[in-house]
């Protein structure tokens, strides 16, 4: 059974180079990873998140064996599973893992039935035919699909077709669960579903998840804990909300969606409150500073525009971080609308609530904002380091 | 975690867990059969230049064959002949090729579906049925359309020779049109519909579009088209040898083989040194062609044919379409249909008496039930070793790393570049070249081993092709259920791809079974295929005989196709009917989830 130390997982160094076709090259390849250190805990769900090509799949496929690294040492539930420097691998079929693949890879020659058994046939031998039966049949249910056993996979739907590829990878109660970006291939709202009853069966499973998307919605709705990567490496870790509200690089500010970003100096410090001056402006703006940014040094502000309110008239007298604004161009974002703002001379994203406008008259051209002002709290606004923008300036040219 | 674990969770492995094996044994031994069949026979026609005896025969080492080889005139002589042969016939065949597959692709020319299966079934047809269609055609003193004419306008001289150089190339071209057409009518279909639609909003007719946008665009795969076509010119041998020899028409295969067959005693340094010349040739032409083409080798059928407007032909239809249907008379019809009219004559040139006397005759012959029953045997051998081994191949390839897999394909291709004259040579010499293997000379086994090399780059567009079309993912998801490679690679990968195998498997077959240089070339005592007894009975004068062999040869090949074919309906029948009766047994106990019927598990 599952014991304390159970399923964590745990990475050393792990690097995973691909041949560089005809030319050598120094630049890190798609894919590839250079040098990850990560310790899963037992009965966590873990999300690797990052654009394509950062090395989240092939980090995941390297945890199943379906690749195998350069070099570093891979440990699943305290045993080593691969050490290429001790010369050491264990294939996929000898650990105790069931992997969602993106396009499911359900095989059509065989019924929904002989898909989900499948595994129990060759992992847990000698099963009787009622328990072979069970076995499927409680997978089946667990999914929500219990009925459809004798169906190809080419008569089920996309959702019906991931629901059974679900159930093939619990069906043999593996202690790690591996998701390869499953919901990628589904429509917005059969996703959203499909995301609880992800999380659920993880609950149910008992195990440990370790499930790689590039999309933050999911990483949020499903992580106990996340992990960014970019290029091959670890850019940040922690829990959705850390990673949601509180990035520590430029790079990861952008991914999960913090759409301003002013460069600039930091002027004040009051424990994490800090005050920051972009450059070009008159007047500071307030914002959480990490500890090692001393006092003076350059900094880059940021925060997303649905952060920033614009609201009508002239700002009160002395209100810390509102700031007299210009409204633009709006656009109608569903649940808010979304304007262009002029702010010390700079363009910035705001939004309005949809109660602050009944939307009449031209979008584009919208009546009556000119005497206007912003509004951001101190809290939505992270003072990053600029020792990071300036490496994201470096590897954006590479 | 406990030792005996029941039912629950899986162990995870033990932390000592052996290493993998680098090498697995099922990998090397793969490796080593395709160094055996695919490089080592190079490596040892080379060798076997610098031999003074035959193969598998006491010698010394020298250099004689190679400086006297291309001294002789009549190696000069083949050499200019098959370099003519190649571009004329090349050229005139990419003509017609082109033309037809605009015609067929592009307009709305009336019949325009029938081009495409009618082309087919002419690539599918062996040479040498080809050429002793023509040549009871068109002999000026037997031909049956020489004396058709004749009787129709008049006696007097014979219209037309067809073994002639003229004649020679004519025929050369109405088959190679078929194959370059092949080649091409992928790219015609795969141009993309939005940039004519471009060219036409922008104010230029549906010709000038052609001429301006779709020409241009096909310029690789007809550069490409082309120079497979002199590459199969400089590989010619069964016409040459059908319609050339009345007039001593030599070409570099041709006269590999009279090195061999016609010299005493046989001069295989030298055969073997204008092979190497011609593999030489030939290989740089292939990578020429490979680079122009890229990967789109072979015949694909890609990209989206849907609704593209076709262009009109106007008041050109029907007369396009008559030129159209001349061709497909002349370069399918009359040569099918004069090989089954000879076979029913008494003899070329006698219009009365028609029977199935010949074919009463042949198959009271020992030598030709014998013959049947070797093609079977050999067609099916080669056939089904080389699907197998080009599967193993384009599975491995999928495992490796790019530049690993880039270099096994190419070495599986190797024998795309040898004419079947210099396989059979090469592998002669290889075989004699290992102790132990060296009674295989003469014997079944060689024959067989030779037309598995000549068959192998076939096999492995179509192992290729259909290993493509399957997701890694769907290998991967076996081994995280639990099964090992091996285990993967039957349940999923063999289960798969099992009916393109069946369909390689037979198209490698009938290609083998038209073979005639290795058998001719091998000359195994005792063992004759069809195609080399039709040859010796042609060239003994029975034609009519030999033709009637090849209607059998031929309605075999359909009676096996029509089984295959029947017998592969007949299964997806069966299982979609098994699926419905399982579906209609869980529908009636779905209240019982647990009482599944047993045959779920089947």
């Amino acid at each position: 059974m599952t014991a304390s130390n159970g399923s964590g997982v745990s990475l050393q160094g792990l690097r995973k180079y691909f041949a560089a076709g005809k030319r050598v090259t120094t630049a890190p390849k798609r894919g590839a990873i250079d040098g990850l250190d990560l310790e899963i805990r037992d009965g966590e769900f873990f999300v690797l998140l990052g654009p394509s090509g950062c090395g989240k799949t092939t980090t995941l496929r390297c945890i199943a064996g379906l690749e195998e690294p350069s070099a570093g040492r891979i440990a699943l539930g305290g045993g080593v599973v691969a050490d290429p420097a001790a010369g050491l691998f264990v294939p996929p079929e000898k650990r105790a893992i069931g992997m969602v693949f993106q396009s499911y890879a359900l095989w059509p020659h065989m019924s929904v039935f002989d898909n989900v058994a499948y595994p129990l046939r060759h992992r847990r031998k000698g099963l009787s035919r009622e328990q072979l039966a069970r076995e499927v049949g409680a997978a089946l249910e667990l999914v929500g699909l219990d009925g459809l056993e004798g169906r190809g996979p080419a008569e089920l739907s996309g959702g019906q077709q991931q629901r059974v590829a679900l159930a093939r990878a619990v069906v043999a109660r593996p202690s790690l669960l591996l998701f390869d970006e499953p919901l990628s291939n589904l429509d917005a709202q059969l996703r959203q579903r499909l995301r609880q009853d992800l999380r659920r069966v993880h609950e149910e499973a008992g195990g440990t998840s370790i499930y790689v998307t590039h999309d933050q919605a999911e990483a949020l709705a499903l992580a106990d804990r996340v992990a960014v990567m970019r290029l091959g490496r670890l850019e940040q870790l922690g829990t959705p909300t850390e990673i949601f509200l509180s990035p520590a690089t430029r790079f990861v500010a952008e991914f999960v969606g913090f759409d301003n970003l002013l460069p600039g100096r930091l002027t004040r410090r009051d424990g994490e409150r800090a005050s920051f001056l972009p450059d070009g402006w008159r007047r500071e703006v307030v914002g959480r500073a990490p500890a090692a940014l001393a006092v003076g040094q350059r900094g880059l502000l940021a925060f997303r525009s649905a952060n920033l309110r614009l609201e009508a008239g002239v700002a009160a007298q002395g209100a810390a971080n509102a700031f007299a604004a210009r409204a633009g161009a709006i656009a109608y974002l569903g649940e808010r609308f979304q304007a262009e703002v002029t702010v010390e001379g700079q363009r910035l994203l705001a939004s309005l609530p949809l109660a602050a406008w009944d939307g009449r008259g031209d979008l584009h051209h919208p009546p009556g904002w000119h005497e206007a002002h912003v509004t951001l709290a101190p809290g939505d606004a992270v003072i990053l380091p600029e020792a990071a923008a300036a490496l994201d300036a470096v590897a954006e040219a590479a | 975690m406990s030792v005996d674990t029941p039912a629950g969770a899986l162990r995870l492995p033990p932390s000592n867990f052996r290493p993998r094996r680098r090498w697995p044994l099922a990998r090397l031994a793969l490796y080593a059969a395709l160094f055996f069949i695919l490089v080592w026979p190079v490596l040892m026609l080379v060798a076997g230049s610098f031999r003074s005896a035959a193969p598998g025969f006491d010698g010394a080492w020298t250099l004689a064959a190679w400086t006297g080889t291309f001294d002789s005139p009549g190696t000069g002589r083949a050499m200019g002949n098959s370099l003519v042969l190649s571009l004329v016939s090349t050229l005139a065949a990419t003509l017609i090729a082109a033309g037809l597959a605009f015609l067929s692709e592009r307009t709305d020319l009336p019949l325009r579906r029938g081009v495409t299966p009618c082309l087919m079934l002419m690539f599918a047809t062996p040479a040498l049925f080809y050429a002793l269609g023509y040549a009871m055609l068109g002999n000026a003193y037997t031909g049956s359309a020489n004396k058709l004419l004749q009787t129709l306008f008049g006696a007097g001289a014979a219209w037309f020779d067809v073994e002639t150089w003229t004649g020679l190339i004519t025929v050369m071209v109405l088959k190679k049109a078929s194959v370059i057409y092949l080649f091409l009518i992928g790219p015609f279909r795969a141009l993309d519909p939005s940039h004519n639609d471009a060219s036409l909003v922008s104010g230029v007719g549906q010709f000038g579009t052609f001429l301006r946008i779709d020409l241009p665009t096909l310029t690789p795969a007809i550069t490409g088209a082309i120079l497979l076509g002199v590459v199969a010119g400089l590989q010619a041998f069964d016409m040459v040898l059908i319609l050339g020899w009345p007039q001593d028409i030599d070409v570099v295969a041709t006269r590999i083989m009279s090195f061999i067959n016609g010299a005493a005693p046989p001069d295989y340094a030298r055969a073997s040194v204008l092979s190497i010349a011609l593999l030489a040739v030939v290989a740089l032409l292939c990578i020429l062609q490979s680079r122009l083409l890229g990967r789109r080798s072979f015949v694909t059928v890609a990209g989206k044919s849907g609704g593209r407007r076709r262009i009109r032909l106007g008041r050109a239809r029907w007369p396009l379409a008559a030129l159209v249907g001349l061709y497909l008379l002349l370069a399918a019809i009359l040569p099918t249909g004069s090989v089954v009219f000879s076979s029913f004559q008494p003899f070329p040139g006698i219009y009365e008496g028609y029977s199935l006397q010949h074919y009463r005759n042949i198959l009271a012959l020992p030598r030709v039930v014998d013959a049947i029953q070797t093609t079977f045997a050999v067609a099916l051998l080669s056939g089904f070793a080389a699907m197998a081994l080009a599967v193993s191949v384009a599975l491995l390839a999928r495992a490796l790393p790019p530049r690993r897999a880039a270099l096994l394909r190419f070495v599986s291709l190797i024998p795309l570049a040898m004419p079947g004259v210099v396989t059979a040579l090469a592998v002669s010499w290889a075989v004699v070249s290992v102790p132990g293997l060296k009674q295989l000379y003469g014997s079944f086994w060689l024959v067989t081993l030779a037309l598995v090399v000549v068959v192998t780059p076939f096999a492995i567009q179509v192992a290729n092709a259909s290993v493509a079309q399957l997701s890694p993912e769907l290998q991967e998801a076996a081994r995280i259920a639990g099964a090992s490679p091996f285990r993967a690679a039957i349940d999923v990968v063999l289960r798969l791809i099992a009916p393109s195998f069946l369909a390689g498997w037979f198209m490698a077959a009938i290609i083998v079974s038209g073979n005639l240089e290795v058998p001719l070339l091998l000359r195994a005592p005792g063992l004759n295929p069809i195609s080399s007894v039709v040859y010796s009975l042609y060239s003994s004068g029975d034609f009519s005989a030999a033709s009637a062999l090849l209607v059998i040869l031929l309605l075999a090949k359909a009676a096996i196709w029509g089984i295959a074919w029947a017998g592969y309906r007949a299964w997806v029948v069966v299982r979609s009917q098994r699926r419905r009766r399982l579906l209609g047994v869980l529908a009636g106990g779905s209240g019982a989830p647990l009482s599944r019927p047993a045959a779920a598990s089947a």
